[in-house]
C-alpha cells in the first residue's frame, strides 16, 4: 500500500501520466504540470508555474462553468467527472476535452488536480464521419426519389409502346420494346429499394413492443398467392415478443421470407420461422431447406448490390443489405448457417418486450 | 347515362403526363372531351372564358397538377375554390409530390381528392379510370 501523502507521490503520477494534468494549489495557480501539458499546449514552464489557471494561455481556461466547479470542490469536496468542455481556445483552435479533477490533501493544504483528457482528434474523427454519413443517406435518398420522375416516363411509354403497337410492327420491334420494358422495370425495383434503404435511419419510427407473431402473419397473407403457387410449406411457431420499429420488422420478415422462397431449388420451398429469448434479446430464425450457401461467401450476401446468382433469379441485391441495416439499427446481430445443399438459416436478434 | 360527353379540364405542364392522361381517358367507358392548360394562368383564363377562351365549356371535373411555371396548382386551386362561380366544379389534384404538406395544404383549400401519381404504368391507367367513373357515375355534384 502506497502512502497516499508521500511527499512527492502526487507529482510523480502527474509527470508520468501521458494526459495533460496540472496539480493547482487553493488559490488555483498551477503547482505542477507534467511533460504531457507543455506538449499539448505547447506552454513553457516558466509563463506556467505560479500563474492563476485562468490567465494561463491568454485566459483560455477562464470558462465560468469550469470556474464555478472548482470553487465547488474547493469549499465541498466533490470531484469533477467527464466534464466536456468543447472550446476555441486562441492559439489551438479547437479542442473537445474531458476534465476530471480531484482535491487532494498535501503539505497540510489542499490542492486540485486536474486531468485533462483531449479528445479533438476522436471528436473531429467521429462528427466527420457522421457527416459522410448523412450525406451519404441524403444523397441516395434524393438521388432515388429524383429518378423516379424520368423513369416513370420511360417506363410507361415502354409498356404504352408495347400495348399500342405490339404485333403491328416486325418481330424485331415487340422484341426490343420488350427489352426496354424489362430494363426499366428492373430499375424501378432497384431504384424503390435504394429508396427504402437510405430511409431506414432518416424515416426510422419509433421502436415499440410488438407480437412478431403477428407481424409475421401480416407478412404470410400479402405471401399468399406466391405460397400457393409455388406450393410452398411454411410454418411457424409461437414467437417471443420483442421491441421493434414495427414496418422496419415487416421489411425484415418480407425480405427474409422472399429469400427463402426464391432460393428453395428443385422442390417446393420449405419455410420454418422459429424465436427463442434470452439475456433481453430475441432471436428469430427463418430456415429454408433450400439450395444454401457456400460459407465463403456469408459476408458478400449482406453487402449491398452483391448478387450471387445471375439473372435467372429476379432481385436487386439490396434485400439482405436492407434487412443487416435494419437490425443493426435495432442495436441487434443478424447471422447466417448454411451449407451448399443443406439449406439455409437467417437469425436475427432484436430486444425482447418485457412482457409475453 | 349522361349523353353530353364529360369535359375535363387537365392542368399539367409535362406533355409526357399529358399524353399518358390523355390515352387513360381514351381508353375509358365514357365519352370525355379533354381540354389542356399547360400552366395556372392558361386554366384560370380558360374557367374565366377570357379571350382566346371565349367559348369554352364549364368543365365538369378538373385534374390539377402542382408543380408548374407561372402559376402553380395550389394558386389555382385557391382561386377555384374562392370563387363562387367556379368552386362548385369537382377539383382532383393529381401529382408526384409525396409531401404532407402539400397533402395537407390542398384538402383545407378544399380540394375534392389528391392523387399521387402512380409510378407504375398499369396503375396510372387504372387510377385515370377509376377516377373518372367514380366523379361521372357514382358521385352525385350539383346541378350546373
Amino acid at each position: 500500500m502506497v502512502d497516499i501523502e508521500a511527499p512527492g507521490l502526487a507529482e510523480a503520477v502527474v509527470r508520468t501520466v501521458r494526459e495533460p494534468l496540472l496539480i493547482l494549489d487553493a488559490d488555483l495557480r498551477v503547482r505542477s504540470a507534467n511533460p504531457a501539458y507543455y506538449r499539448t499546449f505547447q506552454a513553457r514552464a516558466e509563463e506556467t508555474l505560479g500563474s492563476m489557471l485562468f490567465e494561463l494561455g491568454n485566459g483560455q481556461w477562464d470558462i465560468p462553468a469550469l470556474r464555478e466547479l472548482l470553487e465547488d470542490i474547493l469549499s465541498d469536496d466533490v470531484t469533477i467527472d467527464d466534464f466536456e468542455v468543447d472550446h476555441h481556445f486562441p492559439d489551438l483552435g479547437r479542442r473537445v476535452m474531458v476534465l476530471n479533477a480531484h482535491r487532494l490533501e498535501a503539505e497540510g493544504t489542499s490542492l486540485i488536480l486536474l486531468a485533462m483528457q483531449d479528445l479533438t482528434e476522436r471528436t473531429l474523427a467521429r462528427e466527420e464521419l457522421e457527416r459522410s454519413n448523412e450525406d451519404l443517406e441524403r444523397f441516395a435518398s434524393v438521388a432515388s426519389h429524383d429518378l423516379q420522375e424520368p423513369l416513370r416516363m420511360v417506363a410507361s411509354y415502354t409498356r404504352l409502346l408495347a400495348r399500342r403497337y405490339e404485333g403491328r410492327l416486325d418481330e424485331r420491334a415487340d422484341r426490343y420494346i420488350a427489352y426496354a420494358a424489362d430494363g426499366a422495370d428492373r430499375m424501378k425495383m432497384l431504384i424503390q429499394d435504394l429508396l427504402a434503404y437510405s430511409r431506414i435511419n432518416t424515416q426510422g419510427r419509433d421502436v415499440v413492443a410488438i407480437d412478431p407473431t403477428r407481424t409475421l402473419e401480416e407478412v404470410l397473407r400479402d405471401f399468399a398467392m406466391k405460397i400457393r403457387e409455388s406450393g410452398a410449406s411454411v410454418t411457424y411457431d409461437p414467437l417471443p415478443g420483442l421491441r421493434a420499429d414495427p414496418g422496419q420488422l415487416r421489411q425484415l420478415f418480407r425480405n427474409l421470407l422472399e429469400n427463402a422462397l426464391k432460393f428453395a431449388g428443385d422442390g417446393p420451398p420449405v419455410v420454418h420461422v422459429s424465436g427463442r429469448r434470452g439475456d433481453g434479446w430475441t432471436t428469430i430464425s427463418v430456415r429454408d431447406e433450400g439450395i444454401g450457401i457456400d460459407p465463403e461467401y456469408f459476408d458478400r450476401v449482406f453487402v449491398i448490390f452483391q448478387r450471387l446468382h445471375g439473372r435467372d433469379k429476379e432481385g436487386t441485391g439490396i434485400g439482405l443489405a436492407l434487412c443487416k441495416r435494419i437490425v443493426e439499427r435495432h442495436g441487434g446481430r443478424l447471422w447466417i448457417d448454411s451449407r451448399p445443399g443443406a439449406g439455409s438459416t437467417f437469425s436475427f436478434t432484436l430486444p425482447s418486450s418485457e412482457d409475453a | 347515362m349522361n349523353i353530353q360527353p364529360a369535359e375535363i379540364l387537365l392542368v399539367e405542364d409535362n406533355p409526357g403526363d399529358v399524353d399518358l392522361t390523355l390515352e387513360a381517358l381514351e381508353e375509358a367507358k365514357l365519352r370525355n372531351n379533354v381540354h389542356v392548360a399547360e400552366d395556372g394562368v392558361v386554366a384560370m383564363a380558360f374557367l374565366r372564358r377570357e379571350e382566346p377562351y371565349a367559348e369554352a365549356p364549364r368543365p365538369d371535373l378538373i385534374l390539377l397538377d402542382l408543380n408548374m411555371p407561372r402559376k402553380d396548382g395550389r394558386e389555382v386551386l385557391y382561386e377555384v375554390k374562392g370563387d363562387s362561380a367556379l368552386s362548385s366544379i369537382p377539383v382532383v389534384v393529381l401529382t408526384t409530390s409525396e409531401a404532407e404538406q402539400d397533402v395537407l395544404d390542398a384538402y383545407e383549400h378544399r380540394a375534392n381528392a389528391y392523387i399521387v401519381k402512380p409510378v407504375d404504368f398499369e396503375q396510372f391507367f387504372r387510377t385515370i379510370q377509376t377516377l373518372e367513373d367514380f366523379w361521372f357515375t357514382v358521385v352525385r355534384l350539383p346541378k350546373g
